[in-house]
Order: C-alpha cells, then structure tokens, then sequence
C-alpha cells in the first residue's frame, strides 16, 4: 500500500505530466506558422516504480523520415529545373528574333542588299548598302556573342552565391550536430534542434542534391553526388566553383575542400539549383557561345572565299571582304568589315570569274546564296541552318525546365501536403484539445462533489 | 414467496459493496486520467462514476426499506437514526457478525473512495487552471474574473507571475 509521501509524490508527477501536456498543445499553437515545425505530441511515461503515477518524456516531434527524404529529392529536382530556367531564360531574348533584331534578321538583310545590288551591280548607293547590312550583321553577332556571354557569366555568379549559401548551410548543420549529439541525453530543446536541421536540410536539398544518413548519436552525415561528404558528423566540406574544361573554355567545375583540407576532383551531376546552373551554363549558354563563334567564322570564311573568287568592276579579283578572322575562338565579336572596301566600295566583287560584262552579278547572286548553302559550316551544315539549329536547342531546353519545374512543383506541393498531414499543428485540433480537457476537467470537479454527496448519505446509513 | 428480511438485507448489502467496489475502480481509474491528461477517457469515467453513482442511489433506498423490515421483524420501530450498525447491535449472533462484517467493509470503501475524491477533485482544479493559464497565455488576456488563473510550479507551489506566450514557447 502506498504511503502519504508516495501518495502525493504521485499527485505530483501527474501534475507536472499535465501540466506538459497542456503546454504542448499551446506550445504547438503558437508555432503553428513556424516553417519547419513538427507537431509536438506529449511523451507520457511510467514513472521509476510501476504504480507510482505518471512522468512526462520529453515531447516528441511528429515526422516522417520517408517523406522527408522524398521532399529532399523533389525539392532538388525543382532546384535544378528552376535555376536552368532562370539562367536561360537570360539567354533567350539574345537569340529570339521576334523583335527584328537578331541573327537570322541581320542575315536577311544583307542578301536584300545583295538581291538590289545583282540588279544594279556598278550602284554605288547599293554598294553602300550592302557595307552597312554587313556592317549590322557584324554587330548583331558581337551583340548576341556578348549576351550569351553575360548570360553565362550571370548563371556562374550565381552558382557562386549558391555555394555560399550551401557552404554556410553545412557548417549549421555541422554546428547542430554538435548540439544534438550533446542533447541526446539531456534536457535542452533537442526536438528543436532537429527541428531546426530537417528546415536547414530541406533548403540545402534546393540547391543541391544530397543524400542524409542519420547515424546512433543523433547527428547526421550529409552526402553529395558521387558519396562524396558535405558534412561528417560535426565537421563541414566546403565547395569551390571554379573554371572547368580546356583553357578558354566557358565550362565551370565545383570542387570539394574536406574539413582536413584535401581537395576533391570537380563533381558532377550535382543536382539542385547548383547542378542546375553548371549545366545551363555548361551544357547551353557556354555552348551556344561557342557555336555562335564557329557559325561566325565560317561566315566570315566563306564570304570572303566567295567574294574573292569574284571580279570587281575595274576587273581586278575581289579580296577579302571581311577582315579575316585567325582563330574560332572569340569570332563572333570580331567580324569586321575590310577597311579598303569600306573606303572604296568599288572592291566589292560582283561579277563572275570571268565577267560578262557591266551587268555581270553572279558572284553577288552566289554571295547572297551563302548563308543558306550547306556544307559552309565545318560540320556540313549551312549557316542559317546551324543557327536556326541553335535556336531551337535554346528553346528545348527552355520548354524542358518549364515542364520539369511545373511537374515537380507539383510534385513538391504534394509531398508537402501530405507531410503537413502528419507534422503540421491543426491549431483548431489543438485548441480543441485544451478546451475538451479544461471541460473534462470541470466536469470531473462536479461529478466529485456529487459522489462525495451520496457518499455522505450512504455512510449514514451504515453508521 | 417473501423473503425473510435479514437474508434480503445481507444481499442487498452485498450488492451495495459490489457497487462500492467498482466505484473506487471508476475513481481509480479517474484519478488516472487526470494525471494523464487525458481528456477524452476522463469523459468516460465521469459518465462511468455518475451511472455507478445512480445505481448506489437505488440501492440505498432498497437497503433502507429491507433495514426497516428487519427492524419490524426484532419489534423496534425505524425511525431515522437507524443505521446497519445499530440494527446488528439488536441482532443475535451470527446474524450480528455477519451484519457488522459488511458495514465494516462499506466503511472501509466509503473511506477509500472519500481519499480519492479529494485527490481527484484537487488534480481537476489544478488541471482545470493549468489549462485555462494555456489558453489565456495564448490570448493574452485572462479569460474570466479579470484575473489571470493560478498555476503551480513544478514543485507544487503556486506561481507569482501569469503564464506568458514566451514562456509557452520556451518551456517545452
């Protein structure tokens, strides 16, 4: 039988249970709008000695693992969809030709001052003509060259500012897991801290696709592409970005520093708004850039060919028409009309090889074939048509993160929902909880005191 | 065929600390729920306590009129002081013992479920005010009376200051 001492010190544990529970609905009220939060449901055990009353565990946080770690993989998935849609979508006004000032347009315009000048080849008017659509279609490929360029600048500064972000994030996971690990056996706010880990995990997952391997003691370890460790136990990796590719190239890399300091070889895919960003600039933007330089070249190449197996009025062999250009790279900003043509358009070369007379025009005719004469470009292709090819690759890639981004929001909105209905506070349900207990608590207040009434009344009768 | 009075009232007696038993059983279990918070089986138990408390009730009455018989049957006549006890100090032996035995153990119960009425009572106020300073934490404002409810401390004592929205965030 229990002594008054136990009697009380039961009364007691009970109290203190209640007195947690209570505060687990309110405190899961108030943190209701808190991101992250998992709702909290009170931990009420058997004290030391069975019969003793009840003692109140530390409260634990409803989550589930699986869902988590599925919310992780979409949330990178969407990451990277969406920072390759950013970083093109930059790019995307430099080759869309629908406000009559890009390539294909330029193009145009200089076979219409070809087409005017094989009416009237000798016209001086029309050979001035044709130096200033030349002279445009130059500058419409440094432009579009320069956009690209920025564009992939733009998507390599912010894969710089993501990897602040994803560095910063591991060291506070490194930091938790310092706290948690000191916590497990304590009584800080552990369900907390944890909280506080899954929030800083669920960003990072944006930014980078990570794997999360919970280990005994409570700390996690903190994985990226190809194994390798972001965060090991209470210790950070640091990534780099840097350049990648041969010398030149617009390709960047991302190295991994170990809390040691070893370095590891540059990573890929990485997934996330970083993989994201590698590969629109990587695998479109630095690309595109560098295509536009070969299409450039070959241009410039094959007009100046054409033109110089031209003959100009006096009857002289054409020269060169643009300026030549020595190497591929950087072609596309440096096209430039030949400065003696500009200063006597009479070196134009219209006529054939071998002229019929004033109004021979074949070689402009041939001139203005160019762009759409296949094999000009190294692979075969035709100039317009290596273009056009690029255009229509910047807009697949464009329509595919599109799709991807939509798919995947909604396959994040949907993980979401379905851990907000196991993890979120109802903050009705909670408030529920508090009155349908202050009810029961009434209630049993007055039943006492009628019991307590036919109790008197019956231990009258017994005397 | 009529029943001799003792007997009927050695039975219903029986029945009556049968009653009593599952009634300090249902306070038990109460008491329980209280500590446990736990609302929704304390609902139960209430409704639990106020059928058996019913029940008790009519089997009161059933005693006293079978006392009565048993009073008439000795040639005293029941008045309102008669109790179980006093009816089986006019008895002969064994009818006495076995009288005296049950209103012993009515006694004993009657005191056990009088302990754990208090206690009960003392664990809902508390809760009833534990629940009530949550819910005023959240609003802010005392919910009646213009004061704001007492709460307790871990160690029983009673709190000088309200329960605040801070200290609803940090206690957990």
């Amino acid at each position: 039988m229990a002594t008054l001492q136990e009697i009380f010190s039961i009364s007691s544990a009970g109290i203190n249970a209640g007195r947690n529970t209570a505060s687990i609905a309110a405190f899961n009220i108030v943190n209701a709008q808190t991101p992250g939060f998992a709702r909290r449901v009170s931990n009420l055990q058997t004290g030391a000695t069975i019969g003793m009353g009840v003692i109140a565990g530390p409260a634990q946080a409803i989550r589930n693992t699986i869902l988590a770690r599925t919310l992780m993989g979409g949330q990178s998935r969407l990451g990277f969809h969406d920072a390759q849609l950013s970083a093109l979508q930059v790019a995307e006004p430099a080759l869309n030709d629908l406000d009559n000032s890009g390539i294909n347009k330029a193009l145009t315009d200089l076979r219409s001052a070809l087409d005017i000048l094989s009416a009237t080849p000798a016209g001086t008017a029309e050979r001035q003509g044709l130096i200033g659509a030349a002279k445009s279609l130059a500058l419409t490929f440094a432009t579009t060259s320069r956009q690209l360029t920025d564009a992939a600048r733009a998507a390599t500064d912010e894969a710089r500012d993501v990897v602040g972000d994803i560095n910063e994030a591991a060291k506070n996971v490194a930091t938790l897991n310092a706290r948690i690990r000191t916590n497990v056996s304590g009584e800080g706010d552990l369900v907390g801290l944890i909280d506080q880990r899954d929030q800083i995990l669920t960003e990072m997952s944006n930014n980078l696709d990570i794997q999360v391997v919970s280990q005994k003691d409570g700390s996690v370890l903190v994985f990226a592409a190809g194994g390798r460790p972001l965060v090991t136990g209470t210790g950070a990796s640091s990534f780099e970005v840097g350049p990648a590719g041969t010398p030149g190239s617009f390709e960047i890399g991302v190295t991994l520093t170990k809390p040691g300091g070893a370095k590891l070889d540059p990573l890929a895919p990485l997934g996330g708004r970083l993989g994201g960003l590698i590969e629109a600039n990587n695998g479109v933007l630095g690309s595109q850039a560098a295509r536009l330089d070969e299409i450039a070249f070959s241009f410039v190449s094959g007009f100046n060919t054409q033109h110089q197996s031209g003959t100009t009025p006096n009857g002289q062999p054409g020269g060169t028409f643009f300026e030549p250009i020595s190497t591929v790279a950087g072609a596309a900003r440096s096209i430039v009309v030949s400065a003696a043509i500009v200063a006597d358009p009479s070196l134009i070369a219209g006529a054939g090889a071998t002229p019929s007379g004033s109004t021979d025009n074949a070689n402009f005719l041939a001139l203005a074939d160019l762009p759409n004469q296949v094999g000009v470009m190294a692979d075969g292709s035709s100039i317009v048509g290596a273009y056009d090819a690029m255009v229509f690759n910047l807009a697949i890639n464009i329509n595919n993160s599109e799709t991807g981004s939509a798919i995947e929001t909604a396959s994040v909105l949907q993980i979401q929902t379905l851990i907000d209905s196991e993890s979120a506070v109802n903050t009705a349900d909670e408030e529920a909880k508090l009155v349908q207990a202050r009810a029961a608590f009434d209630a049993a207040s007055t039943v006492t005191t009628t019991v307590t009434n036919m109790l008197d009344t019956l231990l009258s009768m017994v005397g | 065929m009529a029943t001799a009075p003792l007997p009927a009232l050695c039975l219903a007696l029986d029945d009556e600390v049968a009653l009593m038993r599952e009634l300090v059983d249902a306070c038990q279990r109460e008491q329980a729920h209280v500590m446990a918070f736990e609302a929704r089986e304390l609902t139960a138990c209430i409704g639990e306590k106020l059928a058996l408390s019913k029940r008790l009730e009519a089997q009161e009455v059933l005693c006293r009129r079978l006392m009565g018989d048993a009073a008439l049957e000795l040639g005293v006549t029941p008045g309102a002081d008669l109790t179980v006890t006093s009816l089986a100090l006019r008895m002969p032996e064994p009818a006495r013992a076995e009288l005296l035995e049950r209103a012993t153990c009515l006694r004993s119960l009657g005191g056990a479920l009088r302990e754990l009425q208090a206690m009960t009572t003392l664990l809902s106020s508390r809760g009833a005010d534990v629940v009530r300073a949550c819910l005023e934490g959240l609003s802010g404002s005392p919910m009646a009376g213009g004061a704001f409810a007492d709460t307790y401390t871990a160690h029983g004592r009673k709190r000088q200051d309200p329960i605040t929205k801070r200290d609803l965030l940090t206690n957990v």
